[in-house]
């Protein structure tokens, strides 16, 4: 199959996915935060339960993707332009993209509910449990966005398609300012995210990122080697 | 004394609030922080001992072991709530002038960020260290951070930001504050900032832990 003949439009897809499907582990929050079993004191452990119990009620699991018809994508010299906007991607993520046949973008969003939630605890001198509602709320859109990731791939291997790792703007050299011009090619408040002027996404446990598709295109292991960013949330996933 | 005032450290170094508080559970049933600060201002212990010989002790060997990677942010954070529970005794004699703060810190999450774990962090660890802190929140604009500097006549200010983009914004704000007042030290943090990013935009100083920055002041700071 030619794979840009398969690919002649763009296609959207989005999902409401039940927080069963995406639920998270609470060894690896507790690792998370630096402890083992061993030495986790029993009220983090406690209050990690807790959490991961009412969780189900205070998230709003929604993410989708948007791959671009090819004829609307040009990659070059550390950049891709979709429909005439241009993005500076930085040459770690370019060298990764330059490849691709088409480009696309995936949003995945826990809602807002889990910060009102978390500001809850913080306003009532309970800093603990918001500050692990917060954790445990990125970890799960993470998870969240590794499905959306997979749908992706899924749907890119029926048309004999593969996909790139996926990269987030404000990351691997990408600035966060190209937010704007790619949220402006998804619909309107697309999975319910919306972004400011400062590039904020609102919610703000919300994950926006590019993926490369193409027949040539590869998934490779993270190369945080390479990058200078010791905050990155992937080298604290892949540690 | 000095034995309650030992306990009381103990207590908020370990993270005990009152005596119903199950944890730690080494100390169940055992008084907590707000019992022994009543317990040592009704056997006629000062407020300003039972602040820096009780409270401040014990939030500086949490600090301490934070710094030195010996515990988490959960266990400084579960500290600070034993200190918060019972700095609300001690309110009163602040009021009064009983005691008084060692200064005061303005601190904000720059414009255009909404995070305020970091800062709220900072804060509970700068009000055990014996500091008050004005809490401008988020997005805060350089107008409010010049506004409130000079109206509360304050000398330090801690900016935070967790994005790239809002790092610019405090580049921003930290030119206008230098150049919209006098003297004022402007102190700065984040997970995306590195000292070489706060010597680019002229910031006084940069620490990476809360602790740092309560050195700094309790070092450097003489208001």
């Amino acid at each position: 199959m030619d794979s840009i003949i398969s690919l002649k439009q763009s296609i959207l897809k989005d999902f409401q996915i039940d927080y069963n499907d995406c639920s998270i582990n609470e060894n690896k929050i507790i690792e998370l935060l630096g402890y083992n079993d061993d030495t986790v004191p029993e009220t983090v452990e406690e209050s990690v339960k807790y959490i991961l119990n009412e969780l189900p009620g205070k998230v709003k699991l929604h993410s989708g993707y948007k791959i671009f018809n090819p004829r609307k994508v040009i990659l070059d010299n550390n950049k891709f332009i979709i429909d005439n906007r241009l993005f500076n991607c930085g040459k770690i993520i370019y060298s990764s993209l330059k490849k691709s046949e088409s480009i696309s973008f995936l949003v995945a969003s826990i809602g807002k509910e889990i910060e009102n939630w978390s500001r809850h605890f913080m306003d009532n001198n309970e800093m603990l449990k918001g500050y692990l509602i917060d954790k445990i709320a990125s970890e799960l859109v993470e998870q969240l966005a590794d499905k959306t990731e997979k749908f992706l791939e899924d749907d890119l291997e029926e048309i004999e398609l593969k996909a790139t790792n996926r990269y987030s703007p404000g990351y691997c050299g990408w600035s966060v300012s190209d937010q704007q011009n790619l949220f402006s090619l998804l619909p309107s408040m697309f999975c319910g995210v919306s972004v400011n002027s400062d590039s904020l996404m609102t919610p703000i446990k919300s994950v926006s990122a590019v993926i490369g598709v193409g027949k040539q295109v590869e998934k490779k292991d993270y190369q945080c080697s390479i990058c200078d960013i010791d905050f990155c949330y992937k080298r604290e996933r892949n540690a | 004394m000095e034995n309650i005032l030992q306990q009381l450290s103990l207590c908020i170094e370990r993270g005990k609030v009152n005596k119903v508080s199950n944890y730690p559970a080494d100390m169940k049933d055992l008084p907590g922080a707000i019992e022994l600060t009543r317990q040592a201002l009704d056997q006629g212990i000062s407020a300003k001992d039972v602040l820096n010989s009780g409270f401040l002790p014990g939030m500086k060997i949490v600090g301490e072991k934070f710094k030195n990677g010996k515990i988490f942010l959960p266990e400084v954070l579960i500290s600070a709530k034993a200190m918060s529970s019972a700095m609300e005794l001690l309110k009163p004699y602040f009021h009064s002038g009983e005691i008084s703060y060692k200064g005061k810190v303005i601190m904000g999450t720059v414009s255009g960020d909404l995070h305020d774990i970091g800062k709220n962090i900072v804060k509970m660890v700068l009000e055990g260290g014996g500091w008050q802190v004005i809490d401008l929140g988020t997005n805060v604009s350089a107008e409010k951070f010049i506004n409130s500097i000079n109206s509360e006549s304050v000398k330090v200010v801690g900016l935070s930001a967790l994005l790239t983009t809002t790092m610019q914004n405090m580049k921003e704000i930290v030119h206008r504050i230098k150049t919209e007042t006098n003297d004022v030290i402007v102190i700065v943090g984040g997970a995306p900032l590195t000292k070489e990013f706060a010597d680019s935009i002229n910031a006084d100083a940069y620490f990476s832990d809360p602790q740092g920055m309560l050195d700094f002041l309790n070092q450097k700071i003489i208001l």
